[in-house]
């Protein structure tokens, strides 16, 4: 199941890069079909994952499902390893789901040269997917590199007017940080003999010496934390946002932005336990910093992407925090986090996208204000995308960042609890920081007397007809219902991810090895 | 005095090489000159193939693989000169295999040529006369023959370079080559000529013997003299930095096909020199890997950094082409090292020779069908400066942009090969290639060289880069702005149509790329000596 | 006769042409500076040969290979020198400039 996973859109990839060019409509239709059977196979993965030990995940550190092991590159012991738990999962299907709601956006914008892009979007799954189920070092990272040119091309063909240089300052970023990551993954090769994740995982840094695994975690710490993005390593991300087109931006953040925490998740905690247990704090530190940073730098932003882009960083701080406290709360609240940024950061840039095709600018300046009273449903669910976002109890931002502060205020032992405690204090404020933005934000753009902006011409000027489509509502919709619920209902994810986390927490991380 | 007995089996591939030629050069003096372009390269192209055919078929076959050996007497082991071994047979596999791909490229040139400037035997003839050398490098043992082949790889190329008939460049370019080729074959030979006094053999095996003995001759400061000017001759031809400084000029002057044959199956015949002396030779001289391995990162550094300022599209192939031999040598620096996985370097190496060869041809065969027939046109597009210098016309990183709107499967796989070259997904293979150089690095600790590595592929995929980005580019306003003196300067892009033999080959190798990178034991799996970790 | 005596001829020989190789302009000189350099290390072989007394003469078998190799190299050298005579009019070395690094000084 999971070769027909990964299989569906990298066939649909190659099948669209061949695709006769000047064909509009059925490019667009065959991508749709593609991106759905990859999230009706994703999905049939969840029974699945029950296992034939009924479940029972304690005891090891990595327990996947749906495996898949073949030899491939067998000179260098690189095997074709993938499996899926409950770690994985949930990101699998935000990645499927994002990338079908993606495809549907083709119908509200349409991008010329439709089969490239939408082979392009396809590539991009691929590499997504194969980060989330590989089970094998070089495959972790072929795939994770895989996400590179398409994203490049993205960005630099269908994107904005400043879009080569922030597609270039993108792809030299992350590559400078693939590289540091290719070098902590050799090394641990070259410190154990294998590249394969469940075999490193059950070992949990046994063999490997303390200066070994402080320099193999340096170096994978540089390379997620680019990918993350963690701060000060993260400003290749708001010009990549201004510049990239809406979906572009949507799996930017929605699915790119997971692969780096997945990454630490996965591979370096488990893998180098000792490493992680001395670099925790820094990463702590880091993360709560970018979290007071960047809600500082939202609040002074004047234009939407690059405010979202932001408090892109912002979340990401409190996914980090977690993961820095080695406990399973924290990690918990990491993925759930992880899986709301996802979905409330897709929702949002989808938002600013349908923003941005009206009034042909993302500057608020120009924007005016009262955009509820002039197209009621937008302003509603932009509203909503935002009052998530800065974690209002009850949708799904707020699971997240409360169970990472409460994690910070009880790390595990061996790690500085005052200083965790301290960071916990100042990670709150930031969560207050970050409600002042958004609120700032909607006083500006969305509630308020009606003033039209300067330099913008909406059709229709305050008629229903420039409202949301039914297309557009097709793609808000789910994220909408989705966010509500998790909110609601936090075990969704959490039933899944519990049982893996406290595998990891208990075999690897606890120290008593 | 008994007659040394001859193997003819193991020299099955050179036999069916010589008797291409043979029948090449019959072939030119009785066929009309229209037949003649396309004959004999494609002629010349099969031979080839059937050349590595009958390599691949004798490696691992039954028989002996060595030729031309020594009585076995006095108790010493049999010597052989040539031995088609495991290593010899990939090899000239992939040598033979990047000769036929030139060649066809070489016939796409020659029938594109329609007054006939080009003389189309010749022209095949001393490509087939190099393609020999490089498979007797390949196989040699004995210091003897690894110089004939080295010179019949290289003498014939001063030909090949200087074909560019009606320009300028040609005859330059040649005689760049030939005096630094020369020159270097002195110095090897005055090394070659002081470990012969030193040891009183010129077979591999036995120098290896000699030089390990403890307490003798290695020791002495004459043996590493000897090996440095041994190893200087040898980079020279694969283009290490600061032996590099005749191949851009050269690429340049050279036509495509031969640039294309001078950095696949010239530099891979470097490295077979390497790899068959490097073992023998670093025993007696420790120091042998420490040049290497400093070589190789100054090669990959400065190769990258230079490449990154270039403007013409061959001159940046050939200065990529340095920074990739950087990457090439770094497994043999660790082959010549005393770690116990020394030999899987030589492995690694091998392995990524099978893909830089793959990247290249195809690199340069996107290039030759880009710049189309501009090649064989007879002079006058050389423009020249208010000083008098002539501006080298040739395709330029400029004159590709947006290649992919009239050409999208010719854009679609240069853009593949130059992601292969710079080892990013999703030219896989290319991948693969810089992770095994980079394991190979890490199991034979020589862990900076691997730092290095990444670090220059990340240098080198911003002009790697650049180049696939303005194939893709979105013309229109672009183009109109350039001046007109500008457009004939920079070289205009010819008719619609790419010749169709080229388009089959790119379509060829770009295939192989793509299908070996999501199957990489087809290629990398099939290098010998690579073994995994701990065995 | 001691080995010195052919080396160091030999070694004279190889300077000789090494000086000849970097100093002289015209490209006919350079050749004949590199003729020399192989022939300087054709006697250093033999020398070597005849010292060790070596059983397969390996050392003058090497000498006869690079007598034919420089013969080669010089008779197309020598062609080529032709062809860029019969195009540029200059043999002198400095003036071909053709292929140098772009926006580099001379």
């Amino acid at each position: 199941m999971s070769l027909v996973v990964l299989g569906l859109p990298l066939l649909g990839c190659l099948v669209l890069a061949l695709w006769p060019p000047g064909a509009d409509l059925s490019p667009r239709i065959f991508g749709t079909v593609i991106a759905a059977a990859t999230l009706l196979a994703a999905l049939f993965m969840l029974p699945g994952l029950r296992g034939d030990d009924g479940g029972a995940d304690t005891g090891r550190a990595l327990n996947p499902r749906h495996e898949v092991d073949l030899p491939w590159l067998s000179v260098i012991d690189v095997r074709l390893h993938l499996g899926v738990d409950g770690i994985s999962l949930p990101l699998i299907l935000l990645t499927a789901l994002l990338t079908l709601l993606g495809m549907v956006h083709n119908w509200v914008e349409r991008p010329d040269r439709p089969a490239l892009f939408c082979s392009l979007v396809l590539l991009l799954e691929v590499g997504a997917l194969g980060t989330f189920m590989a089970l094998d070092l070089v495959l972790f990272f072929a795939a994770f590199e895989v996400v590179l040119i398409p994203m490049y091309f993205l960005i630099s063909r269908w994107g904005g007017p400043g879009a080569a240089a922030a597609a270039l300052k993108f792809a030299v970023y992350t590559l400078a940080g693939s590289a540091a990551l290719l070098i902590g993954l050799v090394f641990i090769y070259a410190s154990t003999g294998s590249f394969d994740l469940v075999e490193l995982s059950e070992r949990g840094g046994a063999g490997i010496s303390t200066a070994v695994q402080l320099a193999a975690f340096g170096a994978l710490f540089v390379g997620f934390a680019v990918k993350s993005p963690l701060w000060p390593l993260h400003t290749w991300l708001p010009p990549a946002h201004t510049e990239a087109p809406t979906v572009g931006s949507v799996l930017l953040a929605g699915v790119q932005l997971k692969m780096g925490t997945y990454g630490l998740v996965r591979i370096a905690l488990p893998v180098l336990p000792e490493g992680a247990r001395a670099l925790a704090p820094i990463l702590a530190v880091l993360a709560v910093t970018g979290i007071v940073v960047a809600a500082l730098a939202c609040y002074t932003q004047n234009e939407l992407k690059r405010l979202i882009a932001y408090s892109s960083v912002g979340h990401m701080g409190f996914v980090l925090l977690g993961v820095s406290t080695l406990t399973t709360v924290g990690i918990n609240a990491a993925l759930l986090a992880n899986v709301a940024h996802g979905l409330i950061t897709g929702l949002l840039f989808f938002l600013v996208g349908a923003v941005k095709s009206r009034f042909h600018t993302g500057e608020l300046d120009e924007l005016g204000s009262g955009l509820w009273a002039r197209l009621p449903r937008l302003g509603f669910v932009l509203v909503f995308a935002c009052v998530a976002s800065l974690g209002l109890p009850g949708l799904a931002g707020f699971w997240g960042e409360a169970m990472a502060v409460y994690a910070a205020l009880h790390p595990a032992v061996g790690l500085p609890g005052p200083l965790f405690g301290v960071l916990a204090v100042v990670a709150a404020a930031g969560a207050v920081l970050t409600a002042v933005y958004f609120l700032r934000l909607l006083r500006r753009l969305v509630v308020g007397p009606v003033v039209v902006g300067a330099g913008h011409r909406v059709q229709g000027a305050g008629s229903r007809t420039a409202d949301i489509w039914v297309t557009e509502r097709v793609v808000h919709v789910p994220l909408l219902l989705l966010t509500l619920a998790l909110g609601l209902y936090p075990a969704v994810v959490l039933g899944l991810t519990e049982g893996p986390v406290a595998g990891l927490v208990e075999a690897v991380l606890a120290p008593s090895r | 005095m008994t007659v040394q007995s001859i193997t003819w089996a193991p020299l099955a591939p050179v036999l069916v090489l010589v008797a291409g030629l043979v029948f090449v050069l019959l072939a030119d003096l009785m066929l009309p000159l229209g037949v003649r372009r396309m004959v004999l390269p494609a002629v010349s192209a099969v031979t080839c193939l059937g050349a590595a055919g009958s390599a691949a078929w004798l490696r691992g076959g039954p028989g002996p693989p060595g030729t031309f050996c020594s009585s076995p007497g006095s108790g010493s082991a049999s010597r052989c000169a040539y031995v088609l071994g495991d290593t010899a047979g990939f090899l000239t596999v992939v040598l033979c295999l990047a000769a036929a791909a030139v060649l066809v490229l070489a016939l796409a040139q020659l029938r594109a040529d329609v007054e006939g400037v080009t003389p189309a035997g010749e022209y095949c003839l001393v490509l087939l006369a190099a393609t020999i050398g490089a498979v007797i490098v390949a196989g040699s043992r004995d210091l003897i023959t690894l110089v004939v082949g080295l010179e019949t790889l290289t003498v014939p190329l001063y030909a090949a370079v200087a074909f560019r008939r009606g320009s300028n460049a040609g005859p330059e370019a040649a005689l760049t080559l030939l005096v630094v080729s020369v020159t270097s074959t002195a110095l090897m030979l005055l090394g070659i000529g002081f470990l012969y006094g030193l040891t009183g053999t010129m077979h591999v095996d036995a120098l290896a013997e000699v030089l390990t003995a403890g307490g003798g001759v290695g020791d002495l400061a004459l043996a590493d003299v000897a090996v440095v000017l041994l190893l200087a001759g040898l980079a020279f031809k694969v283009g290490a930095v600061p032996f590099h400084v005749w191949a851009p000029s050269t690429y340049q002057g050279a036509p495509i096909p031969v640039a294309a044959y001078l950095s696949s199956v010239s530099k891979a015949g470097g490295i077979a020199g390497l790899i068959v002396v490097l073992p023998a030779v670093s025993a007696g001289s420790p120091a042998a890997a420490t040049w290497i391995a400093l070589l190789a990162a100054v090669s990959m550094t400065v190769g990258n950094l230079v490449a990154m300022r270039q403007r013409h599209l061959v001159r940046l192939l050939a200065w990529s082409g340095i920074a990739q031999t950087g990457y090439l040598l770094v497994g043999l620096a660790v082959l010549s090292g005393r770690s116990d996985q020394a030999l899987s370097g030589a492995g690694a190496t091998l392995a990524y020779l099978a893909v830089y060869v793959l990247m290249t041809v195809g690199a340069f065969a996107c290039v030759a069908a880009i710049n189309g027939t501009s090649d064989t046109v007879a002079t006058s597009d050389t423009a020249t400066t208010d000083t008098g210098r002539a501006v080298s016309e040739g395709p330029s990183v400029e004159s590709v942009r947006g290649l992919a709107t009239e050409h999208p499967r010719i854009a679609a796989a240069f853009a593949l090969f130059l992601i292969g070259l710079a080892g990013l997904p999703p030219a896989l293979l290319g991948l693969f290639g810089k992770v095994v150089v980079v394991r190979a690095a890490f199991t034979g600790d020589a862990g900076w060289l691997g730092i290095l590595v990444a670090l220059n592929t990340v240098l080198a995929f911003v002009y790697y880069l650049r180049v696939a980005a303005a194939l893709f580019a979105r013309t229109g306003a672009a183009k109109e702005s350039a001046s007109p003196l500008a457009t004939t300067l920079v070289g205009a892009r010819p008719g619609r149509s790419v010749p169709a033999a080229m388009g089959v080959l790119v379509a060829a190798l770009a295939l192989a790329a793509l299908v070996a990178g999501f199957w990489p034991d087809l290629i990398i799996g099939a290098a010998p000596l690579l073994s995994p970790f701990g065995e | 006769m001691h080995l010195l005596y052919p080396l160091i001829v030999s070694a004279g020989l190889f300077s000789i042409g090494v000086y000849g190789l970097l100093a002289r302009r015209n490209v006919v000189l350079v050749l004949m500076s590199v003729e020399l350099m192989l022939a300087a290390v054709s006697l250093n072989l033999v020398a070597f040969d005849v010292w060790l007394a070596d059983v397969l003469r390996s050392g003058q078998v090497l000498a006869l290979m690079v007598i034919a190799i420089a013969a080669a190299e010089v008779g197309l050298g020598l062609a080529i020198v032709l062809q860029l005579f019969r195009q540029r009019a200059t043999s002198a070395i400095d003036d071909l400039d053709t292929l140098i690094e772009p926006d580099s000084q001379r």
